[in-house]
Order: C-alpha cells, then structure tokens, then sequence
C-alpha cells in the first residue's frame, strides 16, 4: 500500500503485560537514550524527556534556536526506534494538500488515484512550524488529535505510532505565525534544547559528520516493541495521593498570581500521563511526586499565560513556581 | 527600567473606591466649607460620569487648572493653607483632583491610602464612640476596595459578598495587633497635639456665680455632667447632694465666692469635720468641664491628686479640667463640721445694704419674734411650703434692683436658686450664718453599667446654715416647695413659660421599657468607651501595666514588650498556618511526618516540595550511615501511599520501622 513498509500500518499484536518486566523495560529504553546519546551529546535530560513523550503517545514541540540540533534529535530517534521518518519543511507557501497528499489523475487507469502526503509516516519532524500560514498548521494539528485524515471525503488511518517532533523558532523572528495557546495544548511536551556544554560541544566539534553516524546507526528497539511499551504505560499505578498532589498543583496554577489563566483540566490529564510514563522510563510501576516534578516544567509551561506583571518570564521559568508547592 | 504594565482598572473597583470615599468624606462635610464639599462633589461625580459613559480623560492642562482651582478655593475659604481645618480641606480638594487624574493601579493605591488616612483625620474632631464605630465601618470599604483591585475577576453579587468576607477576615486577624499597640504604645502625657483648645467649645456647667436664671438655663441641658460608680450599694436619692461651688458673696441680685472670686476659708490639707455614719466610697468620671470643681458627695472625705480641699468643703484642681477625669472618692452623707471662726460668721452674714428692704425686715422680725434659730429656719420653709410659692423652670423676670423682694412678696415663682438665695438671704437678715452651695443633686442609675449618670440639667442650688450644736447643716428650701424635686429628675420637654416644673414619671408600657434600656445600654456602653479606651493615658497606662505585674515600667520597656508581643503573635500566625498543614487526617501521612520530624531534629529538613525518593536520597548523601533505615522507610512510604501496597501489615511495618529509627 502507497509504497509505506506493511509492517507499519495497522495495529501491531498484543503483547502480555507483565509486572515483572518493569526493569526490562527500563533497559530497553535506556539502550535506546545510550545510543541516541552518543550522537546528541550532553542532551540525556532532553532525549528521555523526547522518550517519555513517545511512550505516552503525546507529541513534541522543540523550540530552540537555529543550529541547536533539533533535527538531527528526531532523526536519531527515528532511526534508535526504527520508524518510519518523514520531514516536512514548513514554509509560508505550504498547502495542506502538500502535506497530507492528494488525488492524482492516472492516464493508465483513468482513475483518481490517492497520492498520499508526508504525513502518512511514523514519525514526522514538523520543521519550523511556525513559519506557515494557520491553515496548513491546522491540517497538520488535526492529524496529530484524530490519528486520521480526511481527503476527498475519504478518511485514512494515519500509521501507528503516530509521533510529530515540531520545533519552532522563538516567537519574536519576524515572519512567523505563533501557534495559538489552543494549539499549543496538542503537544504534551515543549522542550529546549539549548547550548551543548563546553565539553560535549568539543567532542562535536572534533568528532565525524553527524549526518554520517545518524545513517549507520541500526534500531535498537523495533516498533511492535514500542507499541507494547506504549501500552504499559496506562496501568502504571496512580495513587489518591498523587492525584492529590496533581490537583493541588492545578490549584495553585490557578489561583496564583503569576498566571492570567490556569492550568486546564487537559493539561492535568496529561501531567498524568506524562508522569506514568517517566515512572515506567525509570523501571517502576507506580507514580512518585518526583515523576511530576520531573515532567511538570515541560508539559506545563506552554500550557500557562503569563500575569501582566510576570511577562517578563520565559515558560520555563513561569512553570518552575509550581516546583515549589507543597506535596501533601 | 521597564515600564510595568499594569491592568486597566476594573468598574467594581472604582465603584467600591467611590463609595469608600464618600463614607471617608461626609462626615467631614459639616466642618468644611461648603464649596470644598461641593467641589470634591462635583469631581467625584465627574469620575463617576468618565466611568458609566466613557468621558475621555482630561489633558495635562485642565488638571492642572483644576488643581489650581482646589488651592484657590481652600484658601479663600480657610484664609490659609496651613493647619488642621484647612489642611483637610486640602487633603479633599486634592483627593477630588486625584480621582480625575486617576489612570493606573498605582494612582488607585495612592487613593486608597488617602482615604485610610482621612479615616484618621476624623478622630482630630471626635474620638467618640459612634464615630470610631462608622470608621471601622469605613475601613471595612476601604479594604475591600483594596482587595476588588487584587482580583483578576470581577462582577457578581457572589464577588461583593467574597470580597466583604476577606475584608472581615483581615481586619478580625489585624484585631489582637492593635490590642498589644493599643496596650503597649508608650502613651506621652498631655493632649495629643495640643489640639484640646480647638476641640472643647463652650461647655455648659457650674461656674463661680450664681444668678437667677442660670441654673434654670442648664435644667434644658441633658449633658452628663459626670458619671459615678459605687463601691457598694447607693446612698438614698435625698441625699444624694454633689457638692461644687459655694457661694458666699451677694450683691443683693448675684451670688458669688467672695469679692476677689476666691473662696474665703482658705484652703486645708486634711477634711476637717467629724463624720456620723459610714462612708460611701465611690469613682467619679467627670467630663471636661473647662472649671476647677472637682464634684464629691456631701461631705468629701479624701483629697484626690493635684486637688485641694477648701475649708468650705469645695474640692479644687489646680488647672482647668479641659479632659475628661476620673477620680476615687469617699464622701460621708452624715457628719459634724468643725467650728466657724470670726470671719466666717461675719462673711456668713453679709448682706448689701439698702437691697431688698421687705425682705431683710421679715428676716429681723422673724429673730425678734422667735429668737431661736430652729424655729426661724423652720418658718422660713413653712412659708415656702403653705404659702403659694410654684417651682418653675421658666420663672418671669425679676427686673429691679430688689429682686428678693419681689420673688418673695410678687411674683412667687422660682427654680432652686430663687429659693435657695431668699432662704439665705432671710437667714443673715435673722441673724443666721448661712451660705449657698451649689452642685447637683440625685442623678439617674443606669441598670446596665450600675452607675449614676449626673447631667447638666441635674444642676442644683440649695442653703447651709450655721447651727451651733451641728455645725453646718444643709437645708434645701426648694423641697418645701416641691419635694418630688430630690425624688425625682425634672422633664424638661414639656416646661413653657412660667409654668409649674413636671418630673420624669417613668414611662409605661413596652416600648418605653424598650427606650429607657437602649437609653441605659447606650450610655454604659459610651461609659466604658471613656473609661477604658479614651481614659487610657500616661498615668492609666501605667498603673495597667504595673498592676500585670510584668515589670514594664518605662517607655523603653513598653517597646521591648511590644516588639515581642507582635512577633510572637507573628511566631503564632505562623504556627497556626504549619499546624494546619501539619495535622493530617491520614495516619500514613502523621507517620511520615513524625519520621521528618526525627531528621529535622538532627539538621535535615525535608523542603515542602520534596518528594519521599528526592528526600531520601539526599539524606543519604548527607548521612551515610543511617541508608538502611532511611532506605528502608522510604520503600514502605512509597509503596503504601504512591504504590496502594495493601495496607494493613505495611502501615504496622512502617510504624515500626521509624520507630526504631534513632538518627
């Protein structure tokens, strides 16, 4: 079909769940973030917090700087995982239609026949989104919260796992198309990559082309594996306390003063979920205040606008006064 | 530096602001000159338009028209700029300017401290009860205008209502830091500012002379004169005869102390006279009353501070009392006076020459007729009583230079200083030695506090008499004519001209009872107010302190007090606040907590926001040598609160385990 690898459409088979396989899981994925690592230096925060991601089905928004490697992040992952990697360059002039395909008439048959789009992979870097009009940004959007597209009154599964890394320039260039706070709230992470460290960014400097290295590596861990550790990820045990502590986090969002709005109930959804799966990355079945800590920075900042008084902070820094609340 | 931005200001908010502001302003308004009222008026309500229908707001130069216009106008209206009634008629003028230039959240802070600050400026004028009562009021508004500013949403009966409710809630935890200041803040002797020359007016009262009319005049007032608490139980109203001014002196129309206005006796350092029945001990507060009387129960028997006694039995301070004053006194209702000497007797008969010829020659007729002075006193007040003698507020007026002639042979109405003047005069016409007292008599009790309000129009004048076996004796001429006058206080509503005095019959039915309690209620409660919060002075303060026994005795102690007193309150707030948080429903969690507490002990404080694992973590790193335990513990904690381990053995687990934890 469509020329795409079989193996990659449809649901993958059920594998058993088992408790015990916690520390197994553990390992896989550290082999996966060691391996990545070795390319991406000096960014394991950022590559297990790119892995978590994954693992619970959310999607992730990269805004850095030009030249920070964000590309070539999905592009190791792509390749440790072993998916199906798309990338598609978003420009002012994009359409939908060059994203998500179209019907082509073929002379042969004469038939229309559906061409699809770059879309259809399993994991799509969303280049520079912010760059094209509204429009295109929401064809795209769409995709990532239905899992299909409709074309031509024709809906398509998208292939499974379905996992966009979208990065962004900062806001302030000129030119550019800020997604809206709605929008925003499709991605269950927003991370920063930032400067590697004096260290790491020598061993770059000295080492051999990156693009080279990305083309040699083999997966470490095939799809069908990590669809089954996707599915761990929901009976990762969350205590009333936790949940205790989640709410008293929205809480706080909502009635501090650093915020014009609060946290939604969405979003505590996903801190849920984000902290399932940061509890599972760290080989434990259940969910600690430290699992929601871990990923609160992330998952929170680009859900919460500023108070007039507070502007001056970046999402990070807004999201860091909920580190501070109370566990109960 | 970067311009902060700031919200636009919400409708609630200014509406609240307006209201807080008129509450802070009106009740000046009756102080101010009326076109500083207006103005401030008319700005306000200028506010009030650019708010409901979108005025633009004015240029540079009109506001600084207007502000040009609020100086002009207090000026003119005040003759300066400077002082208190001027300077707040500044401060509402240029409050009025600052409502129209009003354009930021910090412009509405300024406001609003204004107008706390007006709250102040009030008690320049009034320090009574009633008006500290409006201004908590006040600032109830004033603070919830505060609080509608820090709210990001506004609107809703719900609003006014959560916004009211936050106000009380700050103003009640404000309540025990102003109990320690007012407690605690070193008071400074003498008048705060010196501002008591402008606030005592013309008080109405007793003064060194008595002529007709003049206490009839102050039987319309019903100023309290001075309130009184018993030790025990009250003396009977007929005796209850507060004594001021005595008055020796007559012109034949006005009585006076003496000639040169000081009391002949000279004055004595101890009461001279010899007391009968048991003394009642009693305190007086007295308000100000810009005279020296200090007023006693017939006969005073102690000499309060900075006080003399006369020989005459009138007690005396050294400056006018321009506060009011709160004094212990014993007084002795039955006693026999010492002896007269020389001087006395010739003062206690002077009569002017010539004046009120009928008059003296009944006096003169009487001592030839009767030759005793039991009897001829004893004539005197059955005349008054048997012959047609009417006890009136409004007696006409006695225009002519023999005036007791003319009450006592004319006219024959009076009030108690027409009776008590011809009494005397009669008396030295016969031979007696006698004297007019001046003073109060009887006094209402008010149930609620037990004490007796004494006002002004309780005033009273009544004769003493020279008796060589008793001494002075006191007798009241005006009783012969209506003895309901010691039973009963005078109704001064219904008096007209001329006609007999009615006395207040106590009102029947519910709602007099109603009335006469509010009446009573209110009075004790303005009573404590003077007593407990105007009265708290230097000299108060410090017998308060010294009678807790703390060892505050200067000002310096009283700031070290203090500055503990709010700390430790701080200290406790603070506790309150950790209790809450501290004392958990979960029996889990009160284990992991008395664990924290073990480590806290030994230096390691777990931080609010730390997780089990974080915490344990760091402890080990710290401390090595308890990771077992530590380990240990956490494990449990964990898998019961975050992992829903079945509980039962692991909580016993748990609970063992920090038990024998001994970091």
């Amino acid at each position: 079909m469509f020329g795409i690898p079989a193996n990659i459409l449809g649901s993958a088979k059920e594998t058993p769940r088992s408790e015990a396989s916690a520390q197994d899981i553990k390992q896989s994925l550290h082999a996966v973030i060691a391996t990545a690592g070795k390319i991406i230096l000096g960014k394991d925060q950022q590559l297990k917090l790119a892995v978590c991601c994954l693992l619970a089905r959310g999607h992730v928004l990269i805004e850095d700087l030009p030249g920070v490697g964000k590309t070539t992040l999905a592009h190791v992952l792509a390749k440790c995982l072993g998916l199906h990697f798309q990338r598609i360059q978003f420009t002012s002039d994009l359409l939908p239609a060059d994203i998500l395909g179209a019907s082509v008439y073929n002379r042969n048959s004469s038939e229309f026949h559906f061409v699809p789009g770059p879309i259809f992979a399993q994991l799509i870097l969303a280049d520079e989104v912010n760059r094209t009009t509204p429009k295109t940004q929401s064809a795209l959007l769409e995709a990532m919260e239905e899992n299909q597209v409709t074309i031509e009154g024709k809906t398509y599964s998208l292939p499974v796992p379905f996992f966009v890394i979208a990065t962004q320039n900062p806001n302030y260039q000129i030119g550019t198309f800020p997604l809206p706070e709605s929008q925003l709230d499709r991605f269950l992470m927003r991370l920063e990559i930032g400067y590697p460290d004096n260290v790491s960014e020598k061993a770059l400097l000295k080492g051999e082309d990156r693009r080279d290295i990305v083309q040699n590596l083999q997966p470490v861990i095939s799809p069908e594996q990590l669809m089954a550790l996707q599915k761990h990820v929901p009976s990762v045990v969350v205590s009333d306390a936790l949940i205790d502590y989640v709410q008293t986090l929205l809480n706080f969002s909502r009635e501090a003063a650093f915020y014009r709005t609060g946290l939604s109930p969405r979003a505590g959804l996903a801190l849920v979920r984000a902290a399932q799966a940061w509890a599972l990355l760290d080989g434990r079945t259940h969910t600690l205040p430290e699992d929601v800590q871990a990923v609160l920075p992330h998952v929170a900042g680009h859900r919460l606008v500023a108070a007039p008084e507070f502007r001056d902070q970046s999402a990070l820094e807004l999201a860091s006064h909920l580190l501070k609340v109370a566990v109960p | 530096m970067k311009k902060r931005q700031s919200y636009p200001i919400a409708n609630s908010t200014l509406m609240w602001l307006f209201a807080a502001l008129l509450m802070a302003v009106m009740p000046h308004a009756p102080r101010l000159p009326l076109l500083v009222t207006a103005l401030f008026l008319v700005f306000l309500s200028w506010r009030y338009m650019m708010v409901i229908y979108r005025w633009q707001p004015l240029s540079k130069i009109s506001r600084f028209a207007l502000t040009s216009l609020g100086l002009a106008v207090v000026y003119i209206t005040q003759g300066t700029l400077i002082g208190r009634d001027a300077g707040i008629s500044l401060l509402i003028a240029m409050l009025g300017v600052k409502l129209l230039e009003m354009s930021n959240e910090r412009d509405v802070y300024i406001t609003i401290m204004i107008a706390y600050f007006l709250v102040i400026t009030h008690f320049l004028y009034s320090q009574s009860l009633l008006t500290a009562g409006y201004m908590f009021v006040v600032v109830v508004v004033i603070t919830t205008t505060l609080i509608d500013l820090n709210r990001h949403e506004h609107g809703g009966a719900a609003q006014i209502k959560s916004n009211l409710q936050a106000a009380g809630w700050l103003m009640l935890q404000a309540a025990p830091f102003m109990l320690f200041l007012f407690i605690l803040f070193p008071r400074i002797g003498g008048p705060i500012w010196g501002l008591h020359d402008e606030t005592r007016g013309g008080t109405t009262g007793l003064s060194e002379e008595m002529s007709p009319g003049m206490i009839s005049n102050l039987s319309g007032s019903d100023e309290v004169a001075f309130r009184v608490k018993f030790d025990a139980e009250l003396p009977p109203n007929p005796q209850r005869y507060w004594r001021g001014p005595v008055l020796w002196h007559t012109d034949g129309q006005r009585w006076k102390a003496s000639i040169s206005g000081q009391p002949p006796a000279g004055r004595s350092s101890l009461p001279d006279f010899e007391p009968l029945g048991a003394p009642f001990k009693y305190t007086v507060t007295m308000e100000p009353s810009n005279q020296r009387w200090l007023f006693a129960l017939d006969l005073p028997g102690v000499i309060p501070q900075e006080s003399a006694l006369t020989k005459d039995f009138q007690l005396q301070t050294v400056k006018p009392i321009t506060q009011r004053v709160r004094y212990d006194m014993v007084s002795f209702t039955e006693y026999r006076t010492g002896k007269i000497s020389l001087l006395e007797r010739q003062r206690a008969l002077q009569l002017p020459a010539g004046v009120n010829p009928e008059t003296q020659r009944l006096g003169r007729r009487w001592r030839a007729e009767l030759n005793n002075e039991a009897a001829i006193i004893d004539a005197a007040l059955r005349m008054y009583a048997t012959e047609e003698f009417i006890y009136t507020l409004s007696p006409p007026l006695l225009l002519t230079a023999d005036p007791m002639d003319k009450f006592l042979f004319d006219t024959r109405r009076g009030f108690c200083e027409h009776y008590s003047s011809s009494f005397v005069t009669l008396m030295r016409a016969a031979g007696v030695p006698a004297r007019v007292v001046t003073g109060y008599q009887g006094g209402e009790l008010n149930p609620v506090g037990d004490y007796l309000i004494i006002r002004q129009k309780d005033a009273h004048a009544w004769a003493e008499v020279w008796l060589d076996e008793f001494g002075w004796v006191r007798v009241d001429p005006t009783a012969a004519v209506a003895p309901e006058r010691v039973e009963l206080s005078i109704n001064n509503a219904l008096s007209r001209q001329g006609e007999a005095v009615t006395f207040d019959l106590p009102i029947g039915g519910k709602l007099g009872e109603l009335v006469r309690k509010f009446r009573f209620g209110w009075d004790s409660m303005n009573n404590g107010w003077n007593q407990w919060v105007l009265n708290y002075n230097e000299a108060q303060q410090r017998s308060f302190l010294s009678n807790l026994g703390l060892g505050i005795e200067s000002w310096k102690d009283m700031v070290i007090a203090l500055a503990i007193a709010l700390f430790s309150l701080l200290g406790m707030f603070g506790a309150f606040i950790l209790l809450r948080n501290y004392q958990s429903p979960d029996p889990i969690v009160r284990l992991w907590k008395a664990y924290c507490r073990k480590l806290s002990r030994k230096g390691v404080w777990r931080r609010p926001s730390e997780g089990p694992r974080a915490f344990s973590e760091r402890v080990v790193t710290m401390h090595p040598e308890w990771a077992g335990d530590v380990n240990q513990i956490t494990q449990l904690y964990i898998d019961i609160r975050y992992a829903n381990a079945a509980r039962q053995e692991s909580v016993r687990a748990l609970r063992n385990a920090i038990n024998r934890f001994k970091p």
